[in-house]
């Protein structure tokens, strides 16, 4: 049988997740998990579950959770039913989890979700909405794309893409046989979310996966408009980059 | 949760603790050794399904966790500062009406469904009807200005998907609460009783009611998170893909979908929008579905307010959730 969680041990379960928030808000570490400003939040619930575990972390074990949690007798009218069993409502032995978090983070350290998923759902069908904003086509250089964007210009026939040079920027995950793509996740409020953004590169040596690279190149004219919304680009060079800050879109 | 010793045991068992080497020292030091050995273990570890599962899990509770911290703080707030008569004040008498009131007061909520728990619970602790408690924990984390946004973000144009959201939830939440309040008090809701002692002090009181609704509730978020990211990582979408032509099967798939991936509510709009293949009576079904009820949710819900309780609930709330999505979905969509 697992031992109850005793009050001193709480009060270092709760320290130690709030520990762990507050490493990963200060360091980058975060933004493989959540949106960017979950920061502060972040910050602030780590700095209070510490507040929270002092108080018995360093106090005399002289309550025990029966005094404290049965304090009220004369409340029962309130809950106005009979569903009192008497149990003890001490801690459930569940709150051992609470140790999960903090262990995964210092030994694992999970890294930003990369080709695994992309390929994993590389079924899905991904329709993209309007981007907030839409990048100005025309000009002679490349223009800068992002992925999402790249995709909803190609599902709306945009006429500007033709023949315009774009830069995107992405990992790597692999298709079938020698097919490769430029991929980025985006994430709407945490990791669990996560939606992956593929462009398939024509013309260009398949890098490892989870490589990053910055690929130029030209719209193939016709491609993602119907489903399964495949996006190909024609490359005119691909080059190897280091991992940006923020991995996702 | 499968806790057998009696309350006289354990306690006895908490007053006279091991005198040199208590369980908080033995905690302590596996946790060092994990502060500092986990590095050396972690190459080990290096699979991709494992990593892509620990990323998810970890962003879950990551997420979930200054919510529910927001959760337990107002829980206390309501527990410790706000009169009884205040509360009274604001809640009709008459607790059918109450109800709605309850689902239409969720409006003023911005937060994932994590913050709702505690703050249902405190709520009945200050003596409002379970069944009032109940509607708002439905209805807030569905209908409140954040989730409305993110909907109308996703499915830029179409507000009639974003109207079918809000009334739908709402009528979950309302129906559900009017359940509640018919099974009076053959409801097998665990007794909730005041945190602190008392003759404590208000910073006492306030601080242990925060303690002890955040230790409750967050061992089964955790346990919630585990389940969902392992659902996110291995489960592939295209299998759900299969039953998008089917309407009756469609449906249920994505209720269970929604149940078993637990995303915030913020956010499950724009998964949704991706399910192109399924119609918009099924989408909607997944976004009204999702912020009532979830893996996460029933396991946090278990916890607060009992077993019995949840076996009840969680099935009431996704049935109903599923019958007003179809009805409202065929209504207006």
């Amino acid at each position: 049988m697992v031992d109850a969680v005793r009050i001193p041990t709480q009060g270092l379960l709760l320290m130690f997740l709030g520990a762990v928030l507050l490493r990963l808000a200060a360091s980058d570490a975060y933004l493989r998990y959540v949106v960017p400003w979950m920061k502060w939040p972040l910050l602030a619930s780590g700095i209070l579950l510490i507040l929270m575990a002092l108080g018995p972390l360093f106090r005399e074990e002289r309550h025990s959770p029966a005094h404290v949690e049965h304090a009220e007798d004369d409340h029962a009218h309130d809950t106005g039913h009979d569903g009192h069993d008497g149990h003890g409502h001490g801690v459930p032995a569940v709150t051992w989890l609470l140790a999960l978090p903090g262990i995964i983070a210092f030994v694992i350290s999970p890294p930003e979700l990369g080709s695994y998923l992309a390929e994993r759902r590389a079924n899905d069908l991904v329709t993209v909405s309007a981007p907030t904003s839409i990048t100005t086509l025309g000009g002679d250089g490349p223009v800068e794309l992002a992925l999402e964007e790249m995709l909803f210009l190609a599902q709306s026939g945009e006429p500007a893409l033709e023949g315009q040079p774009v830069v995107m920027t992405g990992f790597v995950s692999w298709g079938a046989g020698d097919d490769w793509y430029v991929t980025r996740m985006q994430i709407g409020c945490c990791a669990a979310d996560a939606m992956a953004y593929r462009v398939l590169v024509n013309g260009a040596e398949r890098p490892p996966r989870d490589q990053w690279v910055e690929v130029t190149g030209v719209h193939v004219t016709g491609t993602g408009v119907e489903p399964p919304y495949e996006v190909e680009l024609d490359a005119t060079e691909v080059v190897e980059i280091d991992a940006p800050r923020q991995t996702y879109e | 949760m499968g806790e057998t010793t009696s309350p006289e045991q354990q306690s006895t068992a908490q007053k006279a603790p091991r005198a040199a080497f208590g369980q908080m020292e033995v905690v302590a030091v596996v946790l060092l050794v994990v502060v500092f050995g986990g590095q050396f273990v972690a190459p080990y570890l290096d699979s991709p399904q494992f990593s892509t599962w620990s990323t998810i899990f970890l962003a879950i509770v990551i997420q979930s966790t200054p919510f529910l911290v927001l959760g337990v703080a107002l829980s206390a707030i309501i527990s410790i500062v706000l009169s009884e008569r205040v509360l009274q004040k604001v809640v009709p008498r008459n607790n059918v009406l109450a109800v709605p009131v309850a689902g239409v007061a969720g409006v003023g909520l911005p937060g994932c469904e994590c913050a709702a728990v505690p703050i249902a619970g405190s709520l009945i602790r200050r003596g409002i009807a379970p069944a009032v408690a109940l509607t708002f924990l439905l209805a807030a984390p569905a209908v409140n200005p954040a989730v409305i946004v993110s909907t109308a973000v996703a499915f830029p144009g179409e507000y009639d998907i974003v109207a079918a959201r809000f009334i739908a939830s709402l009528l979950t939440a309302v129906l559900v609460g009017w359940w509640c309040l018919s099974r009076g008090s053959r409801l097998p809701l665990r007794r909730l009783e005041q945190v602190a002692e008392s003759d404590a002090s208000t910073r006492q009181k306030f601080v242990a009611t925060i303690r002890h609704d955040f230790v409750h509730a967050s061992g089964f978020l955790v346990l919630g998170a585990i389940l969902a990211a392992a659902v996110n990582t291995f489960v592939p979408r295209s299998i759900i893909d299969t039953v998008a032509g089917q309407a009756v099967l469609g449906v249920l798939t994505m209720a269970l979908f929604a149940f078993v991936v637990a995303l915030c509510s913020e956010s499950d709009a724009f998964v949704a929008a991706s399910f192109t293949a399924f119609s918009d009576t099924a989408k909607l079904v997944f976004m009204v579905v999702g912020p009532a009820m979830d893996v996460k949710l029933a396991s946090m819900e278990a916890g607060t307010f009992g077993g019995a309780f949840a076996r009840q609930f969680v099935p009431i709330v996704i049935g109903t959730a599923v019958a007003s999505a179809c009805v409202v979905g065929w209504w207006m969509l």
